[in-house]
């Protein structure tokens, strides 16, 4: 059973597909923890556009230093779990 | 050949913080913010709800029939404020006179209005055609001020102001024009900037309870660009020009440099490059320009534009450039913020009245200074400007593909 916090990034990671943000496929479905998100194409400028979706799908505020280090979907869920339990404002560039 | 110095003999800002120089000067002395809540349309909960915006002209909608973009209503004021205060009309013949307008986004309200009106159905005016143009307002000053001498308009970002004079004075050099009218102009406030902006992160969220309090210079707790609008003209010639026509100059511009930052990575935000070499190349190029070293810098007019990012790297590219002899630094975006194309015009504005006075104003909003931008930041109250009348000013372009810098000196015998 995958986390919460995984399952809500997988769904705006497809939602992101669907706009043509990243390339479509089902490996959105199948990734885990452990996939990069270069596997799913997600670069730099797409980390920063999830990281916004994410801002609104979950009604966080989420930082752009937290995320410099996120490599695949496990780091990023881990963010998140820890946002959920209370954390810092976002930060601007 | 003799000596005879390129000047700032008029000039015309509109502002957040006011429409004319004695006011603009007032509030940097005086620390007064103009950055207020953004009303003008709907943003989300974590966007950026404050601007910079100017109160006079006051801001209206865009007329059906007769659109005038939000740019074009701040434009045309500032640069008669600035042709009446140079009393240019009264002794310069057309032929030598020249224009040249720095803008960002030139006239994007418009644009984005055209759009809509267009995806609803709506009847578009023939005058968007014309006015859609970034060159639309220098069109519009040739034909109001009858400029038959070079014209040009820049666009390169936040830049663009910094390089509209620039040009203006290698116009002067290369004696193709006596006098130029020269600018800069951003209307940032539209939906679709601020989307755009607020999706690339750039912009200020976490002030919008205190927005006097939101563009935060240098300070510790900035959290990122605080945009706006303006329009700040001045009239750049020979002393000898205006000298003969009665008009008293206000303070020289002595060089200038607008430098690309050469092969770098495409912008990414999570991964910026911090490469101090191309700003200081740009200083040290407008130095050389003017043909003074570092330790004759009275001040430093910093881009200073409350960037999470690019505030540590100025800091640490005057560190470079100066050494152990710093020279005190301001911004005026804490009060103004951060304003595209227009504010290196707002900077020379002030930097010309505080070469005058010998005053450089405090940094508004740096109230408890990041320790990563450890350089002399002037803040609280003005500061006597006791290493000499000049003041070097910083425009660095988002994504830092490019910098500009230009110099600025007082000249004997100025207007007061």
């Amino acid at each position: 059973m995958k986390p919460p916090a995984l399952l809500c990034l997988q769904a705006v990671l497809m939602r992101m597909a669907r706009s043509g943000l990243i390339p479509a496929g089902e490996h959105i479905n199948r990734a885990d923890g452990r996939t990069p998100l270069a596997e799913l194409g997600v670069d730099s400028l797409g980390k920063l556009t999830l990281l916004a979706e994410l801002e609104v799908a979950m009604d966080l505020d989420l930082s752009v230093t937290e995320f410099a280090g996120a490599r695949n979907l496990g780091d990023i869920a881990v963010i998140l779990s820890r946002k959920q339990a209370g954390g810092e404002a976002s930060n601007g560039v | 050949m003799a000596f005879d110095p390129i000047s700032i003999t008029g000039m015309g800002p509109v502002c957040a913080v006011g429409d004319d120089a004695k006011s603009l000067w007032q509030a940097a002395l005086c620390s007064h913010s103009g950055t207020t809540a953004m009303s003008r349309f709907q943003v989300g909960p974590r966007q950026c709800a404050v601007a910079a915006q100017v109160a006079e002209p006051a801001y209206r909608d865009l007329d059906a029939l007769n659109p005038v973009p939000r740019a074009m209503q701040m434009a045309i004021p500032a640069a008669e404020k600035a042709w009446r205060d140079a009393g240019v009309a009264s002794g310069v013949s057309p032929d030598r006179v020249g224009v040249v307008v720095g803008t960002g986004l030139g006239m994007t309200d418009l644009v984005e209005n055209v759009g809509e009106r267009s995806r609803a159905g709506k009847i578009i005016s023939p005058i968007a055609g014309f006015r859609g143009f970034c060159h639309a307002i220098t069109c519009e000053l040739v034909r109001r001020m009858n400029i038959r001498g070079p014209q040009a308009t820049v666009s390169d970002g936040c830049n663009s102001g910094l390089c509209a004079l620039g040009l203006a004075v290698d116009w002067i050099r290369l004696g193709k024009a006596d006098c130029v009218l020269a600018g800069g102009v951003e209307a940032e406030i539209t939906p679709g900037f601020w989307a755009a902006m607020g999706a690339a992160r750039a912009l200020c969220g976490t002030w919008n309870h205190e927005p006097l309090r939101a563009s935060r210079p240098f300070d510790r707790n900035r959290g990122g660009n605080v945009p706006g609008e303006g329009a700040a003209f001045v009239i750049i010639e020979r002393e000898s020009c205006a000298l003969a026509r009665g008009t008293i100059p206000i303070a020289r511009i002595l060089g200038w440099a607008s430098l690309g930052s050469g092969t770098r990575p495409v912008y990414d935000p999570f991964n910026p490059v911090f490469d101090t070499v191309p700003l200081r190349n740009t200083m040290r190029a407008a130095l050389e320009d003017a043909g003074l070293s570092s330790d004759q810098v009275g001040a430093v007019s910093a881009n200073g534009s409350a960037s999470v990012f690019y505030d540590p790297l100025e800091a640490a590219a005057i560190r470079e450039q100066f050494g152990a002899n710093q020279p005190p630094v301001h911004s005026i975006k804490g009060a103004l913020g951060q304003t595209g194309a227009v504010t290196p015009v707002l900077q020379t504005c002030v930097a010309a009245l505080s070469v005058q006075a010998g005053l450089i104003p405090p940094t508004v909003n740096c109230d408890d200074p990041d320790p990563a931008c450890d350089i002399d930041i002037v803040r609280n109250s003005p500061r006597a400007m006791n290493r000499g009348p000049t003041v070097v000013l910083n425009a660095i372009g988002f994504g830092g593909h490019y910098n500009g810098s230009m110099v600025i000196a007082a000249c004997s015998g100025t207007k007061g």
